[in-house]
């Protein structure tokens, strides 16, 4: 418990000094670790040039350039990336959009994405069965 | 008491700190760094207050005039007609330049009385994203018309919504209402569409001679916006009816009366963050109808007339009035070495008709062309200074027998940040005219033959603020200056008069804050302030106090936000409103709601007096709550 008092402040410290593409990058690493269980997984951005290059720059992810290796890939157009990817069993995807999350969502692991002003996360709770994902408890809100 | 206390105490911190894990916390400091006010905010504009999406959300801001009375130095009031109108004093013309409010680029303002807050205090705020308030002659290049306060009001980011949603509240004394928007991003199209509906039941007034005056109001609002790529249409329509509250009886002896009007307004909208280039064209139309009667032997008012018996009761109002505003600006961002210049041009036409008065209106006086230059200059010495200088000249072109004339403004400034201390220092000076009502009034109300002098205020202000991770502290004072101020008389005659005040007042304020953030997800914030009055022309100085204690804090489903707003201000009992919202957030789609504002009932309350010139009696009415006492439950659900 001692040590936990001792980390928080820090955490926190560490927050307030992050900006808001860092937390971004940041969401996205802990996703990755929860759906994978790796420390280290190789994730794939399907964004945009700026953010893939910012989020490289930034983040302790092993952010990979192609498809073919990542652990998880985000994007924000599901269909569009299963036409440029074939993605292999095992590889899982996060989705950017809800509106694209909702198109493809027998495919996708979950989605984090804005809605109503704010930032969202879902987990498929179907997919995270199938894959035979286990999910820590406080973390069980985010599955539907 | 020592436990429950020691209780409270725990949960206060536990909520914010303990109570989430990382993803939570991650998710709570993304929502609060990338709100979009962290993209408009202008902290060389002046003296900032901002109030995000997570802030409006957790307070259930559902009317702007729930944000006013939060305002330093700011005193939330209505006038006669039960409309909002902070600078309301019985008799006096309305203060030309004392707020400017915003909707993203579109000024709301009145063409009567260049006010918006009257008819837009009561503006239902769901289509509205966050607010930023700027104390003090803010920078020039807001444009045309300069304001001791300009409240700046951002719509939702279609990007940032992504849904379809309505939602239904109940309030006490029957008010309801019912709202919805649709949110998104269709192919190169984003999308906003927002309507609502409400109807704001109020305590009636009981006037001391028996007479119930009611404030009851029923308000639909429409609002759309598409834009895409640079370009931005915006549209708003707005119907309602209000009942006027006291009404235009000298007596206090008005039964019922009420106003409908109707507003339109349309603009399209262009910013080319590349070349730094916007620009705006938008038109807005309004028409109110005013009813309002009293009974023999009380009239509702008289005008005098050449032949005996020299003076002309009436016992009936229908006055029609018609505004248009038609406005364009252009303004160009410039960038070379270490300077920054923004530089624009804008014009305002502004027409009003008025129909129907029980009284002779002429209306060879009924418009006014507004052109404005402004320029504002920033340099940056280094990563921490930076100095800012800009200048706006307006030039007013009226109709009739007015006189045309130039006032200007203008504004220096030094800012140095290091990440820890923050200090912001501004010279101000800002001239301003007597809005159309009072040029009109004095002339054919009045039949005075001198129109009131342009005002002119000055202010230096200093903020001092001192950051670190979780905390903020800071101290801002200021003293202003009002010279020519334009006020309401009796000249030698014994006529009503519309003039200037002859000495100069001056005002010292003083405010303090301290911020303190839990976590990402719980803040407290203590304010308080002081304005030293020296009003002089005969008039006694006054010193008003104010401050604020909020607590908000997101738990688990629940969004939790107290305030105590505490204002004390001359001749008025002080007042200390208790506010409190609770959002339940069931699940993504279904969110439930409770508010409850002055729970106490002991906000600040304000006084009211009429005057009958033919039979010199004063009726008074004190004591008359602005603030409304209400419950809302509500819920809302997300398709």
């Amino acid at each position: 418990m001692r040590r936990l008092l001792l980390f928080l402040p820090f955490l926190l410290l560490t927050l307030w000094a992050a900006t808001a593409d860092e937390l971004k990058i940041r969401i996205m690493e802990s996703l990755a670790r929860l759906v994978t269980h790796k420390e280290n997984p190789g994730v794939y951005i399907d964004t945009g040039k700026r953010f893939d290059t910012k989020a490289a720059a930034l983040s302790k992810m092993r952010i990979v350039s192609s498809c073919e290796t990542a652990d998880v890939l985000f994007t924000e157009n599901v269909g569009a990336l299963m036409e440029r990817c074939r993605i292999r069993p095992g590889q899982l995807v996060f989705s950017l959009s809800y509106r694209d999350y909702l198109a493809h969502k027998e495919r996708t692991i979950g989605a984090f994405f804005w809605q109503k002003g704010r930032p969202n996360i879902i987990l498929n709770g179907e997919e995270l069965e199938k894959e035979r994902i286990e999910i820590p408890k406080r973390y069980e809100k985010y599955v539907e | 008491m020592r436990i429950s206390v020691s209780i409270a105490l725990a949960a206060l911190l536990s909520c914010g700190v303990w109570g989430s894990d990382d993803l939570d916390a991650l998710l709570g400091e993304y929502a609060q760094k990338a709100d979009l006010s962290e993209q408009t905010r202008r902290e060389s504009a002046g003296f900032l207050q901002v109030y995000t999406r997570q802030d409006l959300d957790r307070m259930q801001i559902r009317q702007l005039k729930e944000l006013l009375e939060r305002i330093p130095f700011f005193r939330y009031t209505e006038d006669k007609y039960g409309l909002t109108n902070p600078f309301y004093e019985p008799y006096q013309p309305p203060v030309p330049n004392g707020v400017k409010v915003y909707i993203n680029d579109h000024t709301i303002s009145g063409v009567f009385t260049n006010d918006g807050l009257r008819v837009f205090g009561q503006m239902d705020m769901s289509f509205i994203d966050h607010a930023e308030i700027y104390l003090g002659i803010p920078s020039q290049t807001f444009g045309i018309e300069s304001a001791y306060y300009v409240i700046k009001l951002y719509t939702k980011n279609p990007k940032r919504e992504n849904t379809s949603l309505i939602g239904a509240l109940l309030g006490s004394r029957g008010t309801s209402e019912v709202y919805g928007y649709q949110a998104g991003v269709k192919e190169n199209f984003d999308y906003l569409a927002f309507a609502n509906y409400s109807h704001l039941n109020r305590q009636d007034v009981k006037a001391p001679n028996g007479n119930t005056l009611h404030r009851d109001k029923e308000y639909s609002t429409g609002y759309g916006q598409l834009q895409s790529g640079h370009h931005r249409l915006e549209l708003q329509v707005m119907k309602g009816k209000s009942d006027a509250f006291m009404g235009d009886s000298p007596d206090l002896m008005s039964i019922n009366p009420d106003f409908d009007f109707s507003y339109f307004y349309g603009g399209w909208y262009y910013d080319n963050p590349d070349n730094g280039l916007k620009a705006f064209v938008n038109a807005s139309y309004s028409v109110s109808l005013y009813d309002d009667r009293t009974e023999p032997p009380y009239p509702l008012g008289f005008y005098e007339i050449e032949q005996p018996p020299y003076v002309q009761f009436y016992y009936e109002d229908h006055t029609r009035i018609e505004e248009f505003i038609y406005e364009a600006q252009l303004k160009k961002r410039f960038k070379y070495g270490k300077f920054v210049n923004e530089t624009g041009l804008q014009a305002r036409y502004k027409k009003f008709n008025l129909a129907d008065t029980p009284y002779p209106s002429p209306d060879d006086y009924n418009a006014q062309t507004l052109l404005s230059f402004f320029s504002e200059e920033s340099y940056l010495f280094d990563d921490h200074r930076m100095a800012v200088a800009s200048i706006k000249v307006d030039r007013s072109i009226e109709n009739g027998h007015v006189e045309d004339s130039t006032v200007y403004s203008g504004r220096v400034g030094f800012i140095y940040n290091n990440g820890n201390w923050i200090s912001k220092s501004f010279l101000m000076y800002a001239e301003s005219l007597p809005v159309m009502q009072a040029y009109y009034a004095n002339r054919y109300l009045f039949h005075q033959d001198e129109d009131p002098d342009k005002e002119q205020g000055a202010v230096g202000a200093t903020k001092l603020i001192y950051r670190t991770g979780q905390n903020e502290i800071s101290f801002l004072a200021s003293k202003m200056f009002r010279k020519d101020s334009c006020y309401f008389f009796l000249d030698e005659n014994g006529n009503g008069k519309y003039g200037n005040l002859p000495d100069t007042m001056s005002f010292n304020t003083f405010m303090a804050e301290l911020k303190h953030n839990f976590s990402p997800l719980a803040k407290i914030s203590l304010n308080g302030w002081e304005s030293i009055n020296i009003l002089r022309n005969g008039l006694g100085s006054s010193k008003t106090f104010g401050g604020v204690l909020s607590w908000s804090a997101t738990v688990d489903k629940l969004d939790m936000h107290t305030d105590f707003i505490y204002q004390r201000f001359e001749d008025l009992k002080p007042g200390l409103d208790w506010n409190m919202a609770v959002t339940y957030r069931y699940s993504r789609a279904l969110s439930l709601f409770l508010k409850a504002n002055d729970i106490l009932g002991r906000a600040l309350k304000q006084n009211y007096y009429v005057y009958n010139p033919l039979t010199g009696v004063t009726t008074r009415l004190d004591g008359v709550d602005v603030i409304d006492r209400r419950l809302w439950v509500g819920l809302e659900y997300q398709f």
